[in-house]
């Protein structure tokens, strides 16, 4: 594993190092200038933000910084997210709803948020119960908000069985389309988008966009 | 292991130990002078917690409170043992588990954090933090919904404000056709009381009858601007009926054909032989067809003839009245359903219009769910066209 440097240029590594050490102001005002200069969202979240977030889990697991480190880069990434989001949503609604979620005992939902994002960029309106919700809990959830789409994102590759028990409970109990995805599919679990039915799995944010442009209601 | 042979076990390691011990950047060890408040030796871990002179570092337990402490009988055992703040009361401040000796004129403290209350308060910020973050989003999205709202209202106050302008153009209008016959009826009436002798019997009929004719024309223009208005304020309830169209046809032609005798126009009516019953609000569609018959013949030609139409389209029924008169100018057309349009043709035999005939005409339809239309051909002749839905006999 590649220890971590400081001295390199490129963008990501600049954000890694600003998040690392917890400065928000440096790290929003970096994240801002990349978007005054005409760089998508998708873009920024794509290959800055979520390469850099890659790195610090890979700088965690080689216990090259802290868990409190590692929560500290993520807080701040959440609360420039947090800065974008007003000129993220788009003011022409689509009168579609997504509700998005963790799976059980996931924390991480930095993923998950930046899907909702790039929803309510497309005009859906975005619903996240929070992290770590349980199964039975998210059911009550989609049945309260009534929406047209779940996604659901997984971070660790040992919680696809959990993505496993949530998906079969959903497509039990409703006849609703599920995107999934996330950093544990990195190590496997795709085959989980061909078992279930209305289930796809998405790579990446630009995958996700373009589902979204071309998405039609079943039947 | 007991504790004794633990002791004797470990103390084969006690360079290594106290080295650690020393170096350990989360147990701190300090020893001060209780004469002089001087700190005799102080670890990394508790510089770094510390901030002032030593003795003012030690916050609660402060420093002279454990001074006076009195020692137990045991030398080896702690004077204080529990939680000790140390740093400064305007700065941050850390609180250790900590276990203070005291012999020989000095103070030895020792302490560490508490592992697991810190782990727990590490979970509950990370906690509060995600709810922030969440909370956050959630207000910047109530933010845009009101932005939406004040952005919906500006126009809706925008549409209001011309409503207005426009509702007081109306006003004007009114005003200005009830005053001009009232006017000129008060003068025929002036001349008469004032000045009768001057006139043959013959002109003073002559003026009577104008008398009338305009205060008929100022009831009729109030009576329809009475029912403009609850019809604007959506307060005309139809009273939907089964009834026979066929028969209100006929009544309302016979009605109108003795007005267009005096043209010698005819009414001639196409449709069905027998009754046609569905559901319609019998008076007011009747006032429907008595306004476009009244026009179809103050807008023809004498000996001229005006067709009366009813077919079945669909799911409605379709009625038009067709005369072959003057016909509407283009450019008027558009303007032909908005109240006191006048149009600049005038009638064959210099016949009377309120303007807002065709308005309330347009507004009854539409209140049937129907819809009410114009095709016309200037010089040519006009045909005025209704529908109204085949409702189920149903009785109001």
């Amino acid at each position: 594993m590649q220890p971590f440097n400081t001295n390199t240029q490129t963008d990501h590594d600049h954000y890694l190092a600003l998040i690392l050490e917890g400065n928000r102001a440096a790290a929003s005002v970096h994240i801002k200038g990349l978007a005054a200069q005409g760089v998508s969202i998708r873009d920024i979240y794509e290959n800055i933000i979520k390469t850099a977030l890659y790195r610090v889990g890979e700088l965690w697991e080689s216990n090259q910084i802290t868990v409190a480190e590692e929560h500290i880069a993520t807080s701040v990434t959440e609360g420039i997210m947090n800065e974008l989001f007003y000129d993220i949503v788009s003011r022409q609604r689509q009168a579609r709803k997504v509700v998005l979620g963790c799976v059980e005992t996931e924390f991480h939902q930095v993923g998950v948020k930046m899907v909702a994002d790039i929803f309510e960029m497309k005009g859906w309106d975005t619903y996240f119960p929070g992290s770590n919700v349980p199964a039975n809990e998210m059911i009550r959830y989609i049945e309260k908000q009534r929406p047209d789409m779940v996604a659901l994102s997984v971070s660790i590759y040992s919680h696809i069985p959990l993505l496993e028990k949530m998906l079969r409970l959903i497509h039990h109990t409703f006849d609703l389309p599920v995107i999934i995805g996330g950093q544990a599919f990195r190590h496997g679990g795709k085959e989980l988008a061909e078992k279930y039915p209305r289930t796809r799995y998405m790579a990446d944010l630009k995958e996700l966009e373009t589902f979204i442009d071309q998405y039609q209601p079943y039947g | 292991m007991k504790e004794t042979e633990q002791m004797q076990f470990l103390s084969r390691w006690l360079s290594e130990i106290e080295n650690a011990a020393l170096s350990s950047k989360a147990l701190c060890i300090a020893v001060f002078s209780t004469e002089d408040r001087s700190l005799l030796f102080g670890n990394s871990a508790f510089r770094l917690l510390m901030h002032g002179t030593a003795a003012e570092t030690l916050i609660n337990p402060a420093f002279d409170k454990l001074i006076e402490l009195p020692c137990p009988p045991d030398a080896a055992e702690p004077v204080y043992e529990g939680m000790l703040t140390i740093g400064s009361k305007s700065h941050i401040n850390t609180t250790i588990q900590a276990r203070v000796f005291r012999r020989n004129g000095q103070m030895l403290v020792t302490g560490e954090v508490d592992l697991n209350r810190m782990v727990k308060q590490n979970q509950q910020m990370a906690e509060l933090n995600r709810e922030t973050n969440n909370l956050q989003r959630q207000l910047t999205k109530e933010k845009i919904l009101m932005e939406q709202t004040l952005d919906d209202l500006k126009k809706a106050n925008e549409q209001l404000a011309i409503l207005h302008e426009e509702k007081n153009k109306f006003m004007n209008m009114a005003a200005h056709d009830l005053r001009n016959p009232i006017s000129a009826a008060i003068s025929y009436a002036d001349i008469l009381i004032n000045d009768p002798d001057s006139f043959s019997r013959a002109q003073q009929q002559a003026f009577l009858k104008n008398i009338e004719e305009r205060l008929q024309f100022s009831l009729r223009l109030m009576t329809e601007l009475l029912d403009i208005s609850k019809i604007e304020a959506g307060n005309v309830t139809l009273k939907l009926k089964s009834g026979d169209y066929v028969s209100l046809l006929q009544k309302s032609v016979e009605f109108n054909q003795m007005v267009a005798r005096y043209k010698n126009i005819e009414i001639r009516l196409e449709c069905p032989k027998e009754a046609w019953y569905f559901t319609f609000d019998s008076n007011k569609t009747e006032q429907v067809l008595n306004n476009l018959l009244s026009n179809a013949i103050k807008y023809s030609h004498k000996n001229s003839t005006v067709i009366v139409r009813a077919i079945q389209e669909g799911g409605y029924v379709r009625t038009s009245v067709i005369d072959h008169g003057l016909g509407i100018k283009e450019d008027e057309i558009p303007y032909i359903f908005q109240p006191f349009h006048k149009s600049s043709t005038r009638p064959t035999a210099g016949e009377t219009s309120t303007g807002l005939g065709l308005a309330i005409s347009r507004k009854i339809i539409e209140e049937h769910g129907g819809a009410l239309s114009v095709e016309s051909k200037d010089g040519e002749g006009s045909c005025f066209s209704f529908t109204l839905p085949l409702r189920d006999n149903t009785d109001n």
